[in-house]
């Protein structure tokens, strides 16, 4: 994927650059909004990473320039900022998701990932998907494991789906609690641990062919056919 | 200085105002009584006139000549008459008290200069006079003093301009010494502003009893508000800060010697990735907290207010039950949602979200195995009240107070995890919407209730 980083603080640029470019991602590097503006809508991203409140021009103003500008590139903000209100005026601005800083590399890159594969996936609009013998019906909510049905509650039939969605790629726990739950916070509690397992557990008991859940240390979590 | 000078030219300006104001309300009135009394009278004195010499005329052309003058002098000598004088046509007088003279006919006025003959009580006289001669030759003049009604003018002006002038004065003693007063009053207002801006921060505006209240009260009332506030508030980013400085200090203390201890030397390249991952943990640990406290703040700072939207706060509860339900039950506890209703709040979600959770973690975290958490949504009167209960070991009266205080952890719980803030940011998340949040005894456990204003029906 082409990524496109706008970030006034050289420590952060490089060492978002450098960790993207080690991922497999061609990286530019832009210092202050103005610049940013300009790349984004001289060349074509899979992804732009912005800082919220960058030189010459902010954050905000150059997602709105570009949205108006027809540019529909994915947007992950990063900021600062943590209050509920920046957090939904970035969004209605028009970027597509939302990292506090400080924030681990893992994360960032999932969401980059995420993001990127983001467009072609708000095509498919069948409503069942399909990754190995796991079938998930997304109108009747329902899941099968071969010929076998899989009886899901209705949290873990959307962690299922959120994980289908992005299959072999690594989601995090803060992805899972945003997405599956709306929780904007980190709870203390073991959310996410335990749901998971249950998932694993109700898979597992499908016998082989199912795709397993893997835990990916110090990131999160991956869905894969084997 | 400035000070005074503004009240000593706000005075002038009332009182010059108010002249003025007088002076025109008073020309105005003066001049339309004026206007209305005179001109009305003037005109109505013609007509009697007319009408009374057209009268004699009729008696006199109906009666023989001496009759008609006998019953003509009786008339006009009734108190209500006119002077009048009768003449026959050589022009001596037959009767009458208007001083004998050949007067024109028609309507004329005359004016005598010494007391003439039966007519007026001044010197000068001034006389409005009508004559009509008869077809025999007999003239019939009948006359009306002027002076009478010019006296009745002179003096309605002379009592004009007396009570006017009283009333201005007046006006003008009271509504400035009432005017003085209240400056007085905002003078001290501005004192008392003057010496917050200045440092005594717990300084209020005075304020009357309630019963003797007014405008400038509300005034007074509504800064002492505003500084009640400003001191609210400075008094929480003290605390903040405090609470940073302390709370801060001693997992950073733990991260440096941490990495002290690597630095120190470590036997393998895994005891150094252990080292490492560690250090990255307690820096998360004090992240969290720096956000827990940043939010806290910015709640207490009245953020994010304008986002508020309609929620289901029960929707909520049972959204939130259901996440932490699996977990809930893995730990041994029991978690369970009453909420037969809907229940509307003004609010903003994530918020609100949080809160609960919050609550049922901090249930989950500090009760033992066996434990049942209940939350419960309902509509009491004007309050949509949350209550969380559980029927762990409770929290003793003195402590429940504390609670909600940031980093208070009641004395048992001081091993078990969390940053102390949870509580600390539910309550801040319930002050931010205009909740009441208060610990209660569950008999047995802790009951947690927050009563959410009710949106109007």
């Amino acid at each position: 994927m082409r990524v496109l980083v706008v970030e006034d603080d050289a420590e952060t640029a490089t060492y978002v650059a450098r960790g993207l470019k080690e991922q497999g991602h061609g990286v530019e590097v832009a210092g202050d909004g103005r610049d940013g503006l300009f790349l984004a809508l001289d060349q074509t991203f899979d992804v732009i990473v912005m800082d919220r409140m960058t030189p010459g021009m902010d954050g905000l103003s150059v997602v709105k320039s570009l949205r108006a500008g027809g540019v529909v590139t994915p947007v992950l903000f990063l900021t600062a900022l943590g209050g509920v209100g920046d957090r939904v005026e970035g969004l209605e601005a028009g970027a597509d998701d939302y990292l506090v800083k400080p924030f681990s590399f893992s994360e960032l890159n999932a969401r980059v990932n995420a993001l990127g594969r983001r467009a072609p996936m708000r095509e498919q609009t069948s409503s069942v998907l399909k990754l190995g013998a796991l079938e998930l019906n997304r109108l009747q909510r329902s899941a099968r494991v071969g010929d076998k049905s899989l009886d899901l509650k209705p949290k873990e039939f959307q962690l299922l789906e959120y994980l289908m969605q992005n299959a072999d790629r690594v989601v995090t726990r803060t992805m899972l609690l945003e997405h599956v739950w709306d929780f904007h916070f980190d709870p203390k509690t073991t959310i996410v641990e335990t749901h998971i397992s249950r998932i694993r557990a109700k898979l597992e008991a499908c016998g082989p062919g199912a795709p397993t859940i893997h835990t990916v240390r110090g990131a999160g979590y991956m869905l894969d056919a084997t | 200085m400035r000070l005074s000078f503004a009240i000593r030219s706000t005075r002038t300006r009332v009182a010059g105002f108010m002249v003025i104001l007088f002076m025109a309300a008073f020309g105005v009135s003066g001049l339309a009584t004026w206007l209305a009394l005179t001109a009305p009278v003037e005109e109505s004195t013609q007509a009697r006139l007319l009408r009374e010499s057209s009268q004699v005329t009729g008696l006199y052309s109906a009666h023989p000549r001496s009759e008609a003058v006998r019953l003509i002098a009786t008339r006009e000598k009734r108190p209500t008459g006119y002077n009048f004088l009768i003449t026959d046509p050589a022009g001596r007088r037959l009767d009458g008290d208007l001083p004998e003279r050949a007067y024109p006919d028609g309507m004329v006025t005359f004016k005598w200069t010494g007391a003439p003959v039966g007519v007026g009580d001044d010197d000068d006289v001034r006389m409005r006079v009508l004559t009509v001669r008869m077809p025999d030759g007999v003239r019939i003049s009948l006359g009306e003093d002027l002076e009478r009604s010019r006296q009745l003018q002179v003096s309605f002006l002379r009592t004009f301009i007396l009570t006017s002038g009283a009333a201005l004065f007046i006006a003008l003693a009271v509504g400035l010494s009432y005017v003085t007063r209240i400056l007085r009053r905002i003078e001290l207002i501005a004192a008392t502003a003057d010496a917050v801006s200045a440092g005594e921060i717990g300084l209020r505006a005075p304020v009357r009893p309630p019963e003797r209240r007014d405008d400038i009260d509300h005034l007074a009332i509504a800064m002492n508000g505003m500084l009640d506030e400003i001191e609210r508030l400075l008094v929480s980013v003290r605390q903040v800060s405090d609470d940073v400085a302390h709370d801060l200090r001693t997992p950073l203390a733990h991260l440096r010697q941490r990495v002290e201890v690597a630095l120190a030397g470590l036997p393998d390249i895994d005891a150094y990735r252990q080292a490492l991952n560690g250090a990255v943990e307690k820096i998360d640990d004090v992240l969290a907290t720096f956000e827990a406290l940043l939010r806290i703040g910015q709640l207490e700072a009245g953020a994010n207010l304008a986002t508020f939207q309609p929620v289901d706060i029960a929707e909520v509860a049972r959204a939130v039950a259901e996440a932490f339900r699996p977990s809930a039950e893995d730990a041994g506890h029991e978690l369970s949602v009453v909420s037969p209703r809907p229940e509307i709040i003004q609010a903003e979600r994530s918020l609100i979200t949080q809160m609960i959770a919050n609550f049922v973690e901090n249930a989950l975290i500090h009760t033992p195995k066996g434990t049942t958490i209940e939350l419960r949504v309902e509509r009491i009167g004007p309050v949509v009240r949350l209550i969380v209960d559980d029927d762990g070991p409770g929290v003793s009266p003195a402590e429940r107070a504390q609670i909600f205080r940031r980093f208070y952890r009641v004395d048992r719980s001081r091993t078990t995890p969390g940053s102390g803030l949870g509580l600390s940011l539910a309550a801040a998340v319930a002050h931010a919407h205009g909740a009441d949040i208060r610990a209660e005894d569950a008999s047995p456990g802790l009951r947690i209730v927050v009563d959410f204003p009710a949106p109007a029906a």
